[in-house]
Formats: structure tokens, C-alpha cells, sequence
């Protein structure tokens, strides 16, 4: 078993979509495409404002398209790997697995097919911290639909599970948590 | 990427930087914090290294206990017992290893080669640490490069410089960092992303961090973290851990060391000086900071970034409201309104901050007392003048940048503000040093108000008399007088902490008893019936030492004196009319006028009490008719100070010092013109009946006078001054209060100085007649005021008045010897442990000594007598006895020499018994030496002398030997 749960790369769908919607933000991108995606998205979700002696001052994060796009597609792809590893042994096998392989970049997470109830609901995450980041409601919808577009065209490819029915509310509530 | 390494030349391209000189100040601010942080740490680590007491040879200890030091007793107490056996001390203590100073040294220079490692390995940890990349992989098109070098040039960076990416950073900033000469700016990466949203803004965080730079702020700031990190894990630490212990064992009872709990103070405030260092380097290093972010911001926009890059709003942060004042405190950042403010009002940058200035002065007092460590800076005269050298700068330094700045502003710089910050951090510096023995406070405290106003008088005088030097038409002019300006801010702090490391503390102490020793040594001096000067003479012994503080010393002296000639001097060279010497003279005249009143109603008050005979004139009425003297003119100049102070508006501490001064000096004309004249003033006449003309009478009270008083009085006024201008400040608040007058829009800054105070008085070319009148005014007082200053001072150090000469250089030798003992210990515990530190450490065997010395005498006399001649008579041979005599008489003065007995009744015993034994002794040796000057006529009569003196020594044996039994008593009771 992997923490693959399909073909579709996050990052990729981060980079697809940020070259559409916002590419001024591809070098932040190329950039955090060094990390793994947890570290990635750790820096993503921002870590409180620090600031250093003769920076220049800013604690405010920039970069709000990355930042929607793959904290939410992220969740997505942690909650559908949770739900495929149904039973608290493989769960438990999972999260010790994930323990002992840190040190090592993880490879990729990935997303899963996902049928039209769930796209709405990753469209309905992302106008949500889209718009609790400060995008307005316009361009938030466009930022939406075009990460709905890019995940149904994904090559679907894969054999992995779906996610299950309520995935889209831990998707949410994790979200919201991150941004905290 | 280093490709951008290659020097360009842009300094063309930079715009003149004049507001660079408001950073002047901070690099020697820091460089006296990290002096403090470097010494603290040699005194630190001396205390971490020593041998613990048991190791050490010799009994410090028992030798504090045998000089008389209880423990549990009042700390003037012990202060005097360990001054009055200083000796005798230093004596028993010679066997105790003083503290290895070097050991500390040794560690401390290594611990700056540990920082030293460390401030140049952290930019490399810190790229690693954060993953970092070169700027080149993130720039494809090569784009960033180009605007990167283009900015460079533009700031005028020539020098080592790289730039880097840090991919974890989502916020649109940068950091600057690395080692002198080798600079990295690390871009965060929400800041590429924000070149292409607003380039402006990406211009503006480059060009700032390129001011850091440019101001050096990047190895300040790395240098002063590499050292205070490792200070604190090398030194301070250890320290804390060292004296908490030793605290901690007290408080749960693991000691039984009779030391405690007398030592929990001074555990205490050893902590309390480590802990006052944790907060003074990061709130100094936090305050520095934040100044130079604001000089950074203002070098980017001088560069040509655009102000509107710092329309940010600042996040809410975690902290209550409350409390954000206090955090605020600990950023290394202003708040961006600030730097908005500052960005828009360049005169901020200019003003004194009131932390920096309580800082400086925590910093320079925490100073002075570890550099006690550096051989030769010990005496408190060297430790007041170094604190004053550091200080004085970087008072002086930003005041007059302020106050250059605010011309014309309206916002006015008055030195109250800055001064009284100053001198509040002189106060808990000083606090923090902890000098109360086993006391938690000093028993007077309120002296160490003495130091609020020096640095205050220093602070507002430096403050008015740069702006009245503005006006001066020549740059070298007004360079020259801002030096003198320097240095006599530096002769008047060092006044003021000489006094307080002379008098000052010991006073705070309770060390009244110099009074009564002054009264003693006044009454011996000059004879004649005291009682009827019972309160005067009080006064005098109080106001003496005092007074002798500021009258040993050229600096001090001339500061006096060019504190009310130096503004005078400015005026005469540009006649600028704030100053109003016009009035002022007047105001002078009539203090004088004042004086003279006084003058004559202290003759007139004193003709009554005169005594008849010749003799008895020249003795106590004499001297306390020089005091009422002294009195009258010192307080006639104060009050015309206060009251100068007071009424004026502006430049009123200059135009109360020139005030004071004409009045002291028409006082001691007066005084002059009564003396040569006594006789011929009737009533008013003090010392004789018989009218003539006798200037050289007058001239030698005058000298005597100017010795005494002349600095002083000038430095009082500007006190006296200070209490005036808040006094007629408190009147005006209220008196506006009382009137419906929204006046408060229009005084936004007023203080208890004035600070409002006006726009520059406009420089008015002086017409030639009032030119010339001036400036002859001026000659005449300055060539008659240097005169006195000159004839004070040479005629001051070898040969003072007798009243004069009785506090000495040093306040161990005028902490006297009046008290004959330690008061005895409150516990029967200490009075024992007393005894036997007594009599361990010399008391048996200066008693042995004696007895042997005494039986040998014995002895050789029971040998003459068993030999008699043959005629009968017994034969003495001078020789061997005048030596035996000579050898007792030494030991009895080597035993006085002694700490004196533990118990004061048993001393008194003691002491008699001793001085009986050695004036007998010397009276036996000179019997038994036939001399020139033979006193004795005939050999009966020496033969008679010599047996009184043997009688009386071997009488006084038997209480020597009773004293001595007592003693011994008491050292085994609980035995």
C-alpha cells in the first residue's frame, strides 16, 4: 500500500492552475516545488508572523492563489488517502509508516478521481478560504472553476479509491484549521 | 548567486545623505553595551571560578568578624568598623588570595573567541538552517539580476554582496545578514511574487535592506547577537546558577554559615545585577534597532523607493492592549504608523529618545562597576569620570542633533526630558549595584537624587546653550563651542558622580556620623563656647563635604565656571537677544544687593554675640562668622537663580547660572569692602573696633572664600535653577488651568523645562556701542571670575583651610576613627564567633607578646638586683633595659594597631590599658637613654623615673590580663 491514492499530482494541478490564474506566482511555486508536499504546505499555511531583525517588517503572506489551491487539493488528497486506508490497523500502519519515512522527501501526494459531488464540494472549499484570504468573490469563482476544470480533465488513470461522501466537511474543517 | 559580487560604482548615483548623522550615536551605544556585556562577563566568570571559601588559605571571614562585622548588625555599622581597621584588615587579609582577576580575563577572551566563531559561522548555519537558494535559480530570465544590480548601484553598494531566495517564506520581505564586508540579502519568495504585483514595492524592501547595509546596522546586529547568545550560555548562566544556589541553600536552611541571613541581600542583588542586564541588552539592542529600522526606511526612500510602500497596516497582534506598550518595547520594529510618521517628519529621527537616554545611563553605571576588575579604575574618582566620559557623548551627541533639527520646527528641545531619563537610569543603575551591605535599601535613599540632578542640569544646559550656539556666524565657531559644550557635560556629570561615589553614598548609607566627627574635629580645632553654635554647626559639618566635593578638581572648577561664561561669550559674539543679559545682570545685581543685605545682618547679629577678649574672637565666633559669610552669598545665588529660573522663559537655566554668578561675585566684592573696612561699620563691625582701610585682610578672607565656595555655588544654582523653572512651571500650569484657555493644541510638548520653547530668537546685529559694552562686560567678569577660579585652585590642594583639610581624599580616611568600637553584636552567637575571630587572628598574641615583652623586663631586673655592685647599689645597664623599655612600648602600639575588642565596654579597658603601657614604655627607653637633651638632672631623678614607669607598666598588666580573660570567656560560652 502508498500514500498514492491516484495519478494526478497535486503540485501539478497547483502549477496548472496557478499558470492560468496567476502566473506571477509560479516563482513562489518553483520555489516550494523543493519541499515535500507536507512541508509545503506547512509553509503555505503560514506559521505566524516572525519577524527578523533589519528584515523589512511584512508578517503578511502574499501568494494567496498558491496558497488556496494547494491547501485545499491537499486535504483532499489526505482525506481520500485516510479514507482508502479503511481500518485502524492500516490507518495505523499509514500514519507509522509516515513517522519513520520522514528525513526522506515523500514522494508526491496525489489526487483521486473524484465524481461530481465531490468536485462541487473542492469548489466550495475553494471560494470559501479563497474569499477568507482576501480574493474577491469574481476571481475566487474563476479560480474555482478552473481548479474544477483541471481536475476533471485530469488523466484519470489510476486505480486508486474514491473519497468517501463526507470527505468534502473534514476538508473543511481541516482547512480552516490550517488557517488558523 | 555571487555573479552580482563585482563591484559597482553607484555612488554617484546616491543622493546626499544628511540624516545619516542620526545614527552617529547608536554605534557607540552599542560598543558601550557590548563593553558592558564583555566586562560584565570578566567579573561574572570571576565569580563562577574562584575557589570556594574553604579552599582558599587564609579566614577572610574570621578577619571581617575580628574587625568587628556582625553579620545581622546595621550596615553602617560594619562599613565603619571594616574602614576604621582598614589596616589592620588589609594586614590579616594579606594571607587571603585576592581575586584572580586573570582567570576571568583568560575566559573571558575566551568567550570572545567563541562569539567571535560564531558571528562568522551564522550566516553559513543560516543558509543551511533555512535552505536557502541562489538568486539564479529562481531567475529564469535573468530579470531580477539586472534590477538587483541597477538597485545596487543606486544605493552606492560597492562591497561583497549576495543574493538569495528563501522558498519557505510566503511574506513579501527580505532579511539582510552575514559578516563585515560580506553581505547576504536573502529575498523571501512572496517578494518575487510581489515584483510582479507592485515593482515599487519590491524596490522599496531591496533599497531598505540596502540601507541596513549601507548603515552598518548588519554588523552591529550580528555582532551584538553572536555575543550576547554566548554570553548569556557562557557567562551569565553560570553566573545565575552560581549566586541562585548559594541563595537557595539559604532560603531552605543548608547553611550554617554566620554570614547568613546577612548575605541574602547581597545574593539577592548580585542576581538582581545579572537579571538587570537580561533586560538592558535586549531592550538597549531592541531600542537601537528600531531607530536604525527608521533611518533604513528613511536611506530607501532617499534612494528613490516610494513612500507609499509602508501604507501597511499592523496586524492585531496576541498581546492585550495593555500590554502591547511593554512588548513594543522588545521589537525590533517600529510600528509602520511610526515609520510613516518618521517618513514624513524627518525631525524624529533627530529626537532623543527617553529609553536610549535611561539606557545609557543604566549601561555606564553597570559599566563603572565591573570595570572595577581593570587595575588602576578602582578609586571612585577614576570610576565616576570614566562614567562620565561614556556618558557625556551620547547626551550631548543627540541633543544637539535635536535640537539642530528642531530649528524652526516649533518642536522645542529642552534637556528636561533626556536629562531626567538619564538620570533615572544613573538611579537604578546604581540601585542594581546593590551597595547596601545586609540592608535591602539604603537607609536614605532619596540622595541618590543627587544624580537626577546632575544629569539633568547637564542635559537642559548642553540643550539651550547649543541652540543659543546655533546662532554663531562660523562652522568652526560653532564646532568649537559644541566642544566646549561636550566637555563641560562631562565635568558636570563627573561633579555629580564624584559626589555621589565621595559623599553621596555614604550619606545614602546612614554614614552621618562624619558629622559628628567634623564637630568634633571643628571644636578641638578652633577654641571657644560652642554651645551658642550649637544648629550652625551642625550645618557646617553637613554642608562641608559636600562643598569639598566639588572644590578638589580643575575639570570641575572650570566647568563651574563656563557654564554661565560660555553663553555669555555666544552672546557677546552674536548678541542674540533670548538670552536678555540686560535683565539678567540686573537680576544678578540685585542678588547681590541681596547678599550684601544678608552680609550686613550676619555682622549685625554677630556684633551682638561678639565675645570681649581678642582670643576668644579669632576662634569659634571667627570661623562661624566665615560660615555665615559663606551662607549668605551661597544662598543669596541660589535664590537669585531659582528665581531667574523661574520667571524666564527661555534659555533659563544660562540666564540663571550668569545670574548667580554676577551675585556671588558682587557678594564676595562686598564682603571684600567689609572686611578690609571692619572697625569702620559701627554696629555692623564682626572683628574689631579700630576703623581702617586693610585690603590684604579682605584678600585673604576672599581667597579662603573662593576656595570654598566658588565651583559649588555655580553648580548649586543650576539645581537651584531646576527646582525655580518647576516651581514657575507649576504656577503657569495652574494659573492656566484657573483661566479658560484651550491652550494645551498650542503646547503639545510643554515639560517642567519648558519645552516648548520658542522659535530661535532671530540673530540681531548688535549696534557697536552696545557691542563694545558687552564685550567689555564680558571681560571684565570673565577675567575676574578666571582669576578666582585660578587663585582657588592653586591655592586648594597643598595647603586647604583648616576646616578644610578634615575630609580627606578618600571617604575611608574621613569614615574616622571617632567611634573607639563596633557597636556589640545583637546575638550572643556573632558576639562569640567575634571573640574567637579576635582572638585567633591577633589578640593572643599581641597579649603574649606584651606579657613576654613586660617579663623580660621583669627578668633582666631580678638579675640586676641578684648582682649588686660592690658598693651595693644595683648596676642597670641603660642599654639592654631602654631596649626591652623601647621593645614594649612597640608591642603595646602593634596591639592598639589591632582591631579594636569585639565588646565596647571591654575595649575601652583595653585601649586605656595599651596607651598606658606604651607612654610608660617610651617614658622607661627614654630614661634609660642618656641624650644630648638629658632631661634628667641627676641619676636619682632617672632612677626615679624608671621605677614609676616599671610600676605603672606592671600595674597595668592586671587588666590587660583580666580584659583578656573576659574575652576568652566569651569566645568558649557555648562551650
Amino acid at each position: 500500500m502508498t500514500d498514492e491514492v491516484g495519478t494526478t499530482k497535486v503540485r501539478d494541478v497547483v502549477r496548472a492552475v496557478v499558470t492560468e490564474r496567476a502566473p506571477h506566482e509560479l516563482p513562489l511555486v518553483e520555489g516550494l516545488f523543493r519541499f515535500d508536499d507536507e512541508e509545503a504546505v506547512r509553509v503555505l499555511a503560514g506559521r505566524g508572523p516572525r519577524r527578523e531583525p533589519l528584515g523589512f517588517g511584512l508578517a503578511e503572506a502574499t501568494a494567496l492563489v498558491t496558497a488556496v489551491v494547494w491547501l485545499v487539493l491537499d486535504q483532499v488528497a489526505r482525506r481520500a488517502l485516510d479514507a482508502a486506508a479503511d481500518g485502524l490497523v492500516a490507518r495505523c500502519r499509514s500514519g507509522l509508516r509516515r513517522v519513520l519515512r520522514r528525513g526522506d522527501a515523500a514522494p508526491p501526494r496525489t489526487l483521486p478521481e473524484l465524481d461530481r459531488a465531490q468536485l462541487t464540494l473542492v469548489r466550495t472549499q475553494i471560494l470559501r478560504l479563497a474569499t477568507e484570504r482576501g480574493i474577491d468573490t469574481d476571481e475566487a469563482a474563476s479560480l474555482a472553476d478552473a481548479v474544477v476544470v483541471h481536475l476533471a480533465t485530469a488523466d484519470p488513470g489510476a486505480d486508486g479509491a474514491s473519497g468517501s461522501p463526507d470527505t468534502g466537511g473534514e476538508v473543511n474543517r481541516s482547512v480552516s484549521g490550517t488557517d488558523s | 548567486m555571487k555573479a552580482v559580487n563585482a563591484p559597482v560604482d553607484g555612488a554617484a548615483l546616491v543622493p546626499d545623505r544628511p540624516r545619516r548623522r542620526g545614527i552617529a550615536d547608536t554605534g557607540p551605544r552599542f560598543a558601550l553595551l557590548m563593553t558592558v556585556v564583555t566586562v560584565s562577563s570578566v567579573s561574572m566568570l570571576d565569580t563562577v571560578l574562584a575557589p570556594k571559601p574553604n579552599d582558599t588559605p587564609g579566614d577572610p571571614l574570621g578577619c571581617l568578624l575580628a574587625a568587628g562585622l556582625d553579620p545581622d548588625g546595621r550596615n553602617v555599622d560594619n562599613v565603619l568598623s571594616t574602614e576604621r581597621s582598614s589596616e589592620a584588615l588589609s594586614k590579616c587579609m594579606s594571607g587571603v588570595p585576592t581575586v584572580e582577576h586573570w582567570k576571568g580575563m583568560v575566559a573571558t577572551l575566551l568567550l570572545l573567541a567563541v562569539a567571535a566563531a560564531v558571528y562568522w559561522w551564522t550566516p553559513r548555519l543560516r543558509e543551511l538552517r533555512h535552505r536557502t537558494v541562489p538568486v539564479g535559480d529562481v531567475d529564469r530570465d535573468g530579470t531580477l539580476a539586472a534590477e538587483l544590480a541597477e538597485l545596487r548601484a543606486r544605493a552606492g553598494i560597492t562591497y561583497g554582496l549576495a543574493f538569495r531566495v528563501d522558498p519557505a517564506r510566503t511574506t513579501a520581505g527580505a532579511v539582510v545578514y552575514g559578516r563585515f564586508g560580506q553581505y547576504t540579502v536573502c529575498l523571501h519568495a512572496g517578494l518575487l511574487v510581489r515584483r510582479s504585483t507592485d515593482p515599487e514595492g519590491f524596490r522599496a524592501v531591496v533599497l531598505h535592506e540596502f540601507a541596513h547595509i549601507r548603515n552598518r546596522d548588519v554588523d552591529f546586529a550580528s555582532a551584538s547577537t553572536a555575543l550576547w547568545r554566548v554570553f548569556v550560555v557562557l557567562a551569565l548562566l553560570p553566573y545565575l546558577y552560581h549566586e541562585g544556589r548559594l541563595l537557595l541553600r539559604g532560603l531552605f536552611g543548608l547553611t550554617d554559615s554566620p554570614f547568613w541571613p546577612g548575605a541574602a541581600s547581597i545574593l539577592a542583588y548580585s542576581l538582581l545585577a545579572g537579571l538587570v542586564l537580561v533586560g538592558l541588552v535586549p531592550l538597549a539592542r531592541a531600542d537601537l534597532l528600531r531607530r536604525r529600522e527608521l533611518h533604513a526606511d528613511a536611506g530607501a526612500v532617499d534612494c528613490g523607493a516610494p513612500p507609499a510602500a509602508w501604507q501597511h497596516r499592523d496586524p492585531p497582534g496576541t498581546v492585550a492592549a495593555s500590554m502591547r506598550r511593554v512588548t513594543a518595547l522588545l521589537r525590533t520594529h517600529p510600528t509602520w504608523a511610526e515609520r510613516r510618521r518618521a517618513l514624513a517628519d524627518h525631525t524624529r529621527l533627530s529626537g532623543v529618545g527617553a529609553l536610549s537616554m535611561f539606557l545609557v545611563g543604566v549601561s555606564a553605571t553597570l559599566l563603572v562597576n565591573e570595570l572595577q576588575v581593570v587595575p588602576g579604575l578602582s578609586a571612585d574618582s577614576g570610576a565616576a569620570w570614566c562614567t562620565a566620559a561614556f556618558m557625556a557623548p551620547m547626551l550631548w551627541f543627540p541633543l544637539a542633533r535635536s535640537v539642530a533639527a528642531s530649528q524652526g520646527t516649533g518642536r522645542g528641545e529642552s534637556g528636561v526630558r533626556s536629562g531626567m531619563w538619564l538620570g533615572c537610569g544613573l538611579i537604578l543603575g546604581e540601585f542594581a549595584r546593590g551597595r547596601h551591605g545586609n540592608e535591602w535599601l539604603a537607609p536614605e535613599p532619596w540622595f541618590l537624587l543627587g544624580l537626577l540632578l546632575a544629569a539633568t542640569v547637564a542635559a537642559v544646559w548642553s540643550a539651550q546653550c547649543t541652540r543659543l550656539a546655533l546662532a554663531l556666524p562660523r562652522r568652526w565657531a560653532r564646532w568649537a563651542a559644541g566642544l566646549l559644550n561636550l566637555l563641560v557635560v562631562a565635568a558636570v556629570l563627573g561633579a555629580g558622580l564624584r559626589w555621589w561615589y565621595w559623599s553621596g553614598q555614604y550619606l545614602a548609607v546612614g554614614l552621618h556620623d562624619r558629622t559628628d566627627l567634623l564637630r568634633h574635629q571643628m571644636t578641638s580645632m578652633y577654641p571657644g563656647t560652642w554651645q551658642a553654635y550649637s544648629w550652625e554647626l551642625s550645618a557646617v559639618a553637613m554642608l562641608l563635604p559636600n562643598l569639598v566635593d566639588f572644590t578638589t578638581s580643575i575639570p570641575v572648577e572650570a566647568a563651574a565656571l563656563a557654564l554661565w561664561l560660555l553663553p555669555l561669550v555666544v552672546w557677546a559674539c552674536t548678541g542674540a537677544p533670548g538670552l536678555r543679559v540686560r535683565r539678567t545682570l540686573l537680576a544678578g545685581l540685585a542678588g547681590g544687593a541681596l547678599c550684601w543685605a544678608g552680609l550686613l545682618a550676619a555682622g549685625y547679629v554677630q556684633h551682638g554675640r561678639r565675645p570681649g577678649s581678642w582670643a576668644e574672637r579669632t576662634g569659634a565666633y571667627s570661623f562661624f562668622h566665615t560660615w555665615l559669610v559663606m551662607g549668605a552669598i551661597l544662598a543669596s545665588s541660589l535664590l537669585t537663580a531659582a528665581a531667574v529660573a523661574a520667571v524666564s522663559r527661555h534659555f533659563w537655566l544660562p540666564r540663571a547660572l550668569l545670574a548667580a554668578a554676577v551675585a556671588q561675585l558682587l557678594g564676595m566684592a562686598g564682603w571684600f569692602v567689609l572686611f578690609s573696612a571692619d572697625g569702620c561699620l559701627g554696629r555692623y563691625s564682626f572683628l574689631t573696633d579700630r576703623c581702617q582701610w586693610v585690603p590684604a585682610v579682605g584678600l585673604s578672607q576672599i581667597d579662603m572664600l573662593t576656595r570654598t565656595i566658588l565651583a559649588p555655588t555655580i553648580l548649586f544654582a543650576g539645581c537651584a535653577g531646576l527646582v525655580g523653572a518647576g516651581v514657575g512651571w507649576g504656577v503657569r500650569r495652574v494659573r492656566r488651568g484657573s483661566h479658560v484657555r484651550p491652550a494645551p493644541a498650542d503646547h503639545p510638548d510643554e515639560t517642567p523645562g519648558r519645552a516648548q520653547t520658542p522659535p530661535p530668537p532671530p540673530v540681531v546685529p548688535a549696534q557697536r556701542g552696545l557691542r563694545l559694552l558687552s564685550s567689555g562686560l564680558v571681560l571684565v567678569l570673565a577675567v575676574s571670575a578666571s582669576l578666582l577660579t585660578v587663585a582657588a585652585h592653586e591655592s586648594s590642594p597643598g595647603a586647604k583651610p583648616a576646616s578644610a583639610s578634615v575630609p580627606a581624599d578618600t571617604p575611608g580616611d574621613t569614615v574616622d576613627d571617632l567611634v573607639d568600637a563596633p557597636p556589640t553584636a545583637r546575638t550572643a552567637k556573632i558576639r562569640e564567633w567575634q571573640a574567637r575571630a579576635w582572638l585567633g587572628h591577633g589578640g593572643l598574641t599581641h597579649s603574649k607578646r606584651i606579657v613576654d615583652a613586660a617579663t623580660d623586663i621583669s627578668d633582666a631586673f631580678a638579675a640586676a638586683v641578684q648582682k649588686p655592685r660592690d658598693n651595693g647599689e644595683t648596676m642597670l645597664e641603660t642599654k639592654k633595659f631602654s631596649r626591652l623599655c623601647g621593645a614594649l612600648a612597640k608591642r603595646a602600639d602593634d596591639a592598639l594597631a589591632y582591631f579594636p575588642v569585639p565588646d565596647k565596654n571591654l575595649q575601652k579597658t583595653w585601649s586605656v590599658t595599651l596607651k598606658g603601657i606604651a607612654r610608660q614604655g617610651r617614658i622607661c627607653q627614654d630614661a634609660m637613654t642618656p641624650g644630648d637633651a638629658d632631661p634628667y638632672r641627676t641619676e636619682a631623678d632617672r632612677a626615679r623615673v624608671f621605677n614609676q614607669a616599671l610600676d605603672e607598666i606592671f600595674d597595668a598588666l592586671d587588666p590587660l590580663v583580666a580584659v583578656l580573660d573576659k574575652i576568652t570567656k566569651l569566645a568558649t560560652s557555648s562551650t
